[in-house]
């Protein structure tokens, strides 16, 4: 055994390296670049300003800025973390990884910090958008806490993708990610306001955590369909701890094949 | 001193289908260990037992003679150990020297990168990205990355495999310089010959279980044969009746003598027989050695050998 003293010092600059090897890796893969951070806010240009100025009574370019960052938010937590814990345990690194003295926790540690950088710049990117050329106009408090609550909203997205990771091998996890992300975005209202729903579909959106997240988030804005933030809370919570379990279930069947 | 490995009647199995029978093997400090068998034998099972990859009953693995539970026994040696696992990859958009700096980092004492990279011959990879890299380079980045921490046990399971002539002499170089500075290793490898090169120790496993331990000229002894392959107008049986033969029989012109000890055989052969032409001999490989022993093992008649023997030519 080596003195925890030394140990310490070098954990931290080992949770460094890890954090900027993964991060750069995103960084080199445009596949995942380009769509992560160009898709939302491309989206919110067409839908959210320049056909959708006038909507609700001109308030839509602020309501979709807040959905599409939950749906912008959603990819590097289900993509950048799921996907590639997925790809790592299909070719054999995440093995590799396991063997060394590598803390657990600082392999997740690092996926997260990647995709909570990427939600920031997709965040920021929105934000500017929708200041500049969709006249959204709120307050200080409400910036900042749209802001937390986004970031903060990676979280069961995260936990989504690695139960995925752990449940589905490699390629297959990208097309099962897919087949959660797109609809489950679409149905929660991200794209189409869920007020234009009709009453059975906005009941259905429940089920799903985007439109729990994205309801939290339009609270701020006082935009959302007005159920109490209480259920969205405990949704989120509920949720991201059953993927959890899901993936820590998953992960240990993967070890023992 | 305590054994850098202990394992004591070690079972395990994936969904019933036993794979490790009552596995009991001491592995010495300081010393080279080689796990040879067949495909199926057990022997990456086997390491990922030891390594913590799959679970087992407790108290039947110790390292460094650190029993306890499982988990807490291996949280205190991990860093001692490094390993290069089979069929591992790492991602394709990491820069080598970035990966060998990252896993310098999980250990308190790694060894100095440059020299790393100077041993391993990388020096004009470092910036390149793995994906980039041809399949000899990338056994011998996974290398680094399992000697970056300096362990003092060192799981090398089948470390040569696509790795062309040239690069292989550098795994051999490494590994005879770590033995030099008393590393314990363990080596898994289908090659007698890479086991015959480096080991101390050869461990033969075969359906779970321990079938040889011994030194590699004794294990040699026990299961290289060579195979005469000629033409000659004598008899089957005729050849068969040859000292040392243990099968012989037809392929085209040609016949095809397995011997234990060919200087022997082919003493008396060519002694009494002057139709003898076109000789050749021929090393077989362990897989077609393993094959012979399971079958004579489960059947004692040598007519059913030679039965094998043919089978496994045609295969060729």
């Amino acid at each position: 055994m080596y003195p925890l003293s030394s140990r310490f010092p070098s954990s931290m600059a080992s949770l460094k390296k890890e954090c900027a090897l993964d991060f750069n890796m995103a960084l080199r893969e445009p596949a995942f670049i380009i769509p992560t951070l160009l898709f939302p806010l491309m989206f919110y240009f067409f839908f959210g300003l320049l056909f959708g100025q006038q909507g609700m009574n001109g308030q839509m370019p602020t309501f979709l800025m807040v959905t599409y960052g939950v749906f912008g938010i959603m990819s590097p937590a289900l993509f950048g973390f799921g996907a590639s814990v997925a790809n790592d345990r299909d070719k054999g690194w995440l093995a590799v990884k396991q063997v060394s003295p590598m803390p657990p926790v600082q392999f997740m540690f690092a996926k997260l910090y990647s995709a909570m950088v990427f939600a920031c710049a997709i965040i920021i990117g929105l934000f500017c958008l929708g200041a500049l050329f969709g006249e959204v106009l709120l307050t200080r408090t409400q910036w900042i806490s749209l802001a937390i609550t986004l970031l903060a909203g990676t979280l069961p997205f995260c936990a989504l993708g690695l139960a995925v990771a752990f449940l589905v091998k490699g390629n297959a996890a990208v097309a099962v990610l897919n087949l959660i992300y797109l609809p489950s975005a679409f149905l929660s209202g991200l794209w189409i306001p869920i007020n234009y729903f009709p009453q059975w579909l906005q009941y259905i959106a429940n089920i799903f955590p985007p439109f729990h997240l994205s309801q939290l988030a339009l609270k701020i804005i006082d935009m959302d369909i007005g159920q109490p933030i209480v259920i969205h809370l405990l949704a989120l919570l509920l949720s991201t701890g059953a993927f959890i379990a899901v993936a820590i279930w998953g992960y240990k069947k993967s070890q023992s094949q | 001193m305590n054994a850098a490995i202990a394992i004591e009647s070690l079972s395990f199995g994936y969904n019933n289908t036993p794979v490790l029978n009552e596995l009991s093997l001491t592995i010495e400090q300081g010393k080279l260990t080689c796990l040879l068998g067949s495909n199926g034998a057990g022997k990456t099972t086997l390491i990922n037992l030891i390594l913590g990859r799959l679970a087992c009953q407790p108290d039947t693995i110790a390292l460094f003679g650190n029993k306890g539970t499982k988990k807490q026994s291996l949280s205190q040696v991990k860093h001692r150990i490094g390993a290069m696992l089979q069929n591992s990859t790492a991602p394709e958009r990491a820069k080598v020297s970035e990966l060998i700096g990252l896993f310098s980092s999980y250990y308190p004492t790694p060894i100095c990168a440059e020299s790393l990279i100077a041993q391993l011959g990388l020096e004009a990879i470092t910036n390149k990205r793995f994906g980039q890299l041809s399949g000899g380079q990338k056994q011998l980045v996974l290398l680094a990355l399992a000697l970056c921490g300096d362990p003092d046990l060192l799981f090398l399971d089948e470390p040569s495999v696509g790795m062309d002539v040239e690069v292989r002499r550098t795994l051999w170089e490494v590994i005879t310089r770590l033995k030099a500075r008393g590393k314990t290793i363990v080596l898994t490898t289908h090659y007698l010959e890479e086991a015959d090169a480096l080991a101390d120790r050869v461990v033969v496993l075969q359906q779970g279980k321990i079938i040889a331990d011994g030194t590699p000229t004794e294990i040699k002894l026990t299961f290289e044969h060579k195979k005469i392959k000629a033409k000659t107008r004598q008899s089957l049986p005729w050849l068969e009746a040859l000292p040392n033969v243990i099968s012989a029989n037809m392929l085209g012109q040609y016949v095809e003598v397995m011997s234990t000890n060919t200087e022997h055989t082919l003493k008396h052969w060519l002694n009494t027989d002057s139709s003898l032409t076109d000789l050749t001999i021929v090393t077989t490989d362990l897989e077609q050695a393993f094959r012979q022993i399971t079958h004579s093992q489960n059947n004692k008649a040598p007519a059913s050998v030679i039965q094998i023997n043919h089978t496994t030519t045609q295969q060729l």
